[in-house]
Order: structure tokens, then C-alpha cells, then sequence
């Protein structure tokens, strides 16, 4: 099985699609970035992950998505997906303290925290 | 706690008939019609073909990239207010934002977004739905939208009676000011609801025009569908005198009935009590009234009855009164209707001109009232009504009067 995307084609992918959701230059965003540096909050996590979802055609899990934070775990995540692997948490995610507030506070609540998708949503 | 007068100092529109409140209001004079064929949908299998659809509306002119991920009910209302503040002048500080009100009008929330992620579910069999489509169709999405704008804090929600939905929420913004829980309000309506689904389901009601919307007029057809946002800025005399705003008009009263009596089938006793209730918030007598904004939907059904209902508040009055329906030229924007209807009230009021009832032919022996056909007309309005009768027997006037 050769015919999934390399981890270096689903990099470019993500670049594309960060870059794309923040109006950013490319250029800016490499394996090393992070979400909370690329002012990445949770709502633009949701849509940067639904639109890698359709484009590599992979659903990644809600507790996976909450883990997301750097472009490296999104990448490596995906690797897995495409791969057909299951991704493995190595610890709970730590969401506990996040999944609070609405959708309109996230900007402000996660400044300082990061981006995980899975709090972007206080129902 | 004593009543407190309450007058409104600024005014923003986004219509068919113009993306600000001043192509608004010269299309409204000038007899101008914003009813032209409906491009954004197909209408190939609809019997109708005409709306009074927002053209050369582009939202990257007016919105951030993040608003423009707003549903199009929502980034119109966002627009309308922006505009309505800039021209109030008023500058938030924070005791005004602490329990600044937003309350609007808006009854089909993201219709169109909708409409377009269910096709894809449905028919192209897409594996999910869009992440943003929850906060997106929302009927609050833009009540919530312009309460982060301008920070606003206090009462802040959105109200969904049909047709009625912008007067219910104007009528509610009043009584936040005019009672204290407000110093300052913004209010109105916001509706777009232009796809497929939904004019499929409004063709089946059969109350459609198949070519214009002719307001009591003895050939008239019925509704034509129209969008858009209209957004009031409310404030205490007080406070607007003391920073020395210019006031458009008085809101003075607000009244709300139901029929309990049919679900799309208008009453007399409804929008009669609605007025007369209106009237008595406002303390005015019936003969003080020189202009209503008709609710005038053009239907055969509603104009006979809301000309009934007239003539049953106002007595002999009711031949000295001047009655117009605006919705010949903007459209029925449902949720929406009223907010536009109420800036095109206030601008008459404070213009002194009484905007005509379009595309007007021929008088119905049932609809015997002047209802100021298709020309403008100069008018001291010294008071005024602007009428919303919804489906489901849902009825609400606002109450507006010249400042002086």
C-alpha cells in the first residue's frame, strides 16, 4: 500500500489549509508551528480540521481533535488516519478546565491556552 | 420607576431598494420598485419568478473574512447596525454597554445555509455537515453578532413570530428603555431566506404574486418575498439630548394581540386590539394618527381585512388617514418586514413625506381607504402606526410620533 499521502504531501496539505482558513502566507507555517503562535483558535480549528477531513477523506475522532494543538499532531494524526491506524492518546486530554463557556468567548478564553476544537462549544 | 421617553437617533438599512438608509428612503420616495426577477436561486420549477432580492451585494465589501462565514440573514443585520450606530453617533462607554439591549427580529434564522448543507447530506451524500453550521443558522446569530460588535451586555435575544418578529422585538426595546432595564437599545430585524426549500414551501401556500405585490389595489395577487435588515438605535431623551443627538422621532407606544382564531387566516378584532393597544401605550387618541405603514401584504385576504380593522379602531377618522404599504417597493422580508417598515415610518415622520403604495391600478370597493397611490406626498405626521399581522394570528403595532 504506497498510494496514501506521505507525511511530507499531508504537511503541504495543512499548510495549505491553515493558511487558507487565517489568510496567512504559507510561508510562515512549518512542522514546528503551533497553533496558539498562528493565532489558531478553536473555531478555526473546527473548520481546518472538517476541511482536511473532506479533502483526505478521513474522520478524525472528537478526542483526537481535542489533542490537536501543533501543525507535528495534526500531521502525524492524519499519517495515521490516511494509513488506516488508529490514533493513540498517550494521556487524557486535557480539555477538563477548556470545555466551558460558548462559542463566542472562545477567541478570548483560549488566547493563552491553544486551540483545541473540542472546546470550542459550550452548547 | 417612572416612564422614561424614548426617541431613536440612529437608523441603518440594507434592502432591495438600497444597501443604506438613504437609497432606502429615495427609492421609497421616488416610487421605485426593488421586486426584479429572483437570480441567486433556480426558480425554473417555482410558479414565481420575482423577489425583491439584494443585488450587487458583496460581502467581502462590507465584512472581515470571519463575517463573512456569518449566514446572509445574520451579515446584513450586522451591516444595518453598524450603519444604525455611525449614524446615531453614539460612542458605548462602558455603564451604556453594562446594559446596552440587542433584540431582534428574525423568524427563518439561516435558511439558506441550510438549504444548502442538507443538499449536500441528502443528495450528493456528503459525509458531514459543516463545523460552523450549528452557530450559523442560528436565530440569534445575529443578535449575538452585533452584541459583540459594540460589546453590549444586557438584554440581548432574538424573537421569531413570523411577519411579526421585527415589531414584537422593536415594541420589546422600547419597553427595555422606556422601564430602565436599557439606557440604550439597538433593534429591528434581519431575514434571508432566498433558496430553493423555501420558496418551494411558500409557492405550495399559494399566497405568491406570479409578477409584483400591488397593495390593495383591486388586481392585486399577492405577496412578493423580499430580504433584508433594518436596525433602530434607541435611547432615553435624555441621554441623547445631553450628548446632543439628533432625534428621527418619539417611539411612543407598542401593542400586541393574538387572534386565537385560524392559523394563516387574518382576524379583524386581532389587529384592531393591536392598535388600539398601541394607542393606549402611547396615550394618544385615535384622531391624532395621521399615517399608518400598513402591514398591506397584497394578499386578496389581508388588505380587505386589515382595511376592516381600520375603520373599526379609527371610525370617521379612518377617511382622514393616510395608509401605505411599503412592501410594494421592499419586498415582505417576514421577520425582517417590520424593521424595514418601521425606519421607512420614522423617515416619514421626520421628512414629513408620506411614501406611496406602488404599483397601484385600480380601487377596491373593500379596500376603501387612501393608501397614498404611487406617488409621494408631503404630510405633517404628527403620529403614526406601523403594523405587522402575522401568520399564526400574531399582531403588532408600533406607536412612533414627530419630536419637536
Amino acid at each position: 500500500m504506497t498510494d496514501h499521502p506521505s507525511e511530507e504531501q499531508i504537511l503541504a496539505i495543512v499548510i495549505e489549509k491553515v493558511a487558507e482558513q487565517k489568510s496567512i502566507d504559507a510561508s510562515g507555517i512549518s512542522i514546528d508551528s503551533k497553533f496558539e503562535d498562528l493565532e489558531v483558535d478553536s473555531l478555526d480549528a473546527m473548520e481546518i480540521l472538517f476541511e482536511l477531513e473532506e479533502e483526505l477523506d478521513v474522520d478524525i475522532p472528537d478526542t483526537a481533535a481535542r489533542s490537536m494543538r501543533t501543525m507535528s499532531d495534526v500531521v502525524e494524526g492524519l499519517g495515521k488516519l490516511v494509513r488506516g491506524e488508529e490514533i493513540v492518546l498517550p494521556d487524557p486530554p486535557p480539555v477538563a478546565d477548556e470545555v466551558v463557556g460558548d462559542p463566542a468567548g472562545v477567541e478570548e478564553d483560549e488566547s493563552s491556552s491553544g486551540a483545541s476544537p473540542g472546546a470550542a462549544a459550550g452548547g | 420607576m417612572s416612564e422614561r421617553r424614548v426617541v431613536i437617533t440612529g437608523l441603518g438599512v440594507v434592502s432591495a431598494l438600497g444597501q443604506d438608509r438613504h437609497g432606502f428612503w429615495s427609492a421609497l420616495t421616488e416610487g421605485r420598485s426593488g421586486i426584479q426577477t429572483i437570480e441567486s436561486v433556480d426558480t425554473e420549477n417555482v410558479t414565481f419568478k420575482n423577489g425583491a432580492e439584494i443585488k450587487d451585494y458583496t460581502p467581502a465589501d462590507h465584512l472581515s473574512k470571519a463575517d463573512q462565514m456569518l449566514d446572509r440573514n445574520a451579515q446584513l443585520g450586522l451591516i444595518a447596525a453598524r450603519e444604525a450606530v455611525q449614524d446615531s453617533g453614539l460612542e458605548f462607554t462602558d455603564e451604556l454597554r453594562q446594559t446596552g439591549a440587542v433584540v431582534t427580529g428574525c423568524a427563518c434564522g439561516g435558511k439558506t445555509t441550510e438549504d444548502e448543507q442538507y443538499y449536500k447530506l441528502y443528495a450528493l451524500k456528503k459525509k458531514r455537515s459543516h463545523p460552523m453550521m450549528v452557530p450559523k443558522v442560528m436565530g440569534n446569530a445575529g443578535a449575538s453578532r452585533i452584541s459583540l460588535e459594540f460589546g453590549l451586555q444586557g438584554p440581548v435575544f432574538n424573537l421569531s413570530t413570523a411577519c411579526s418578529s421585527s415589531n414584537h422585538a422593536m415594541g420589546q426595546a422600547y419597553w427595555l428603555v422606556r422601564n430602565g432595564m436599557s439606557d440604550v437599545a439597538l433593534t429591528g430585524g434581519h431575514e434571508a431566506f432566498f433558496c430553493l426549500g423555501n420558496l418551494k414551501a411558500w409557492d405550495a401556500l399559494r399566497v405568491v404574486s406570479p409578477d409584483t405585490c400591488r397593495p390593495f389595489s383591486r388586481d392585486r395577487l399577492g405577496m412578493v418575498l423580499g430580504e433584508g435588515s433594518g436596525m433602530l438605535v434607541l435611547e432615553t431623551l435624555e441621554h441623547a439630548q445631553a450628548r446632543g443627538a439628533e432625534i428621527y422621532a418619539e417611539f411612543s407606544g407598542f401593542g400586541m394581540t393574538a387572534d386565537a382564531h385560524h392559523l394563516t387566516l387574518p382576524s379583524v378584532d386581532g389587529p384592531a386590539r393591536a392598535m388600539s393597544s398601541a394607542l393606549n401605550d402611547a396615550g394618544v387618541d385615535p384622531s391624532a394618527v395621521s399615517y399608518i405603514n400598513a402591514h398591506g401584504t397584497g394578499t386578496p385576504a389581508n388588505d380587505p381585512n386589515e382595511t376592516q380593522a381600520i375603520h373599526h379602531v379609527f371610525g370617521e377618522h379612518a377617511a382622514k388617514l393616510a395608509v401605505s404599504s411599503t412592501k410594494s417597493a421592499h419586498g415582505h422580508a417576514l421577520g425582517a418586514a417590520g424593521a424595514l417598515e418601521g425606519v421607512a415610518t420614522v423617515l416619514a415622520i421626520k421628512n414629513g413625506v408620506l411614501p406611496p403604495t406602488i404599483n397601484f391600478t385600480e380601487p377596491d370597493p373593500e379596500c376603501d381607504l387612501d393608501y397614498v397611490p404611487n406617488e409621494a406626498r408631503d404630510a405633517q405626521i404628527d403620529v403614526a402606526l406601523s403594523s405587522s399581522y402575522a401568520f399564526g394570528g400574531l399582531n403588532a403595532v408600533l406607536a412612533f410620533r414627530r419630536f419637536e
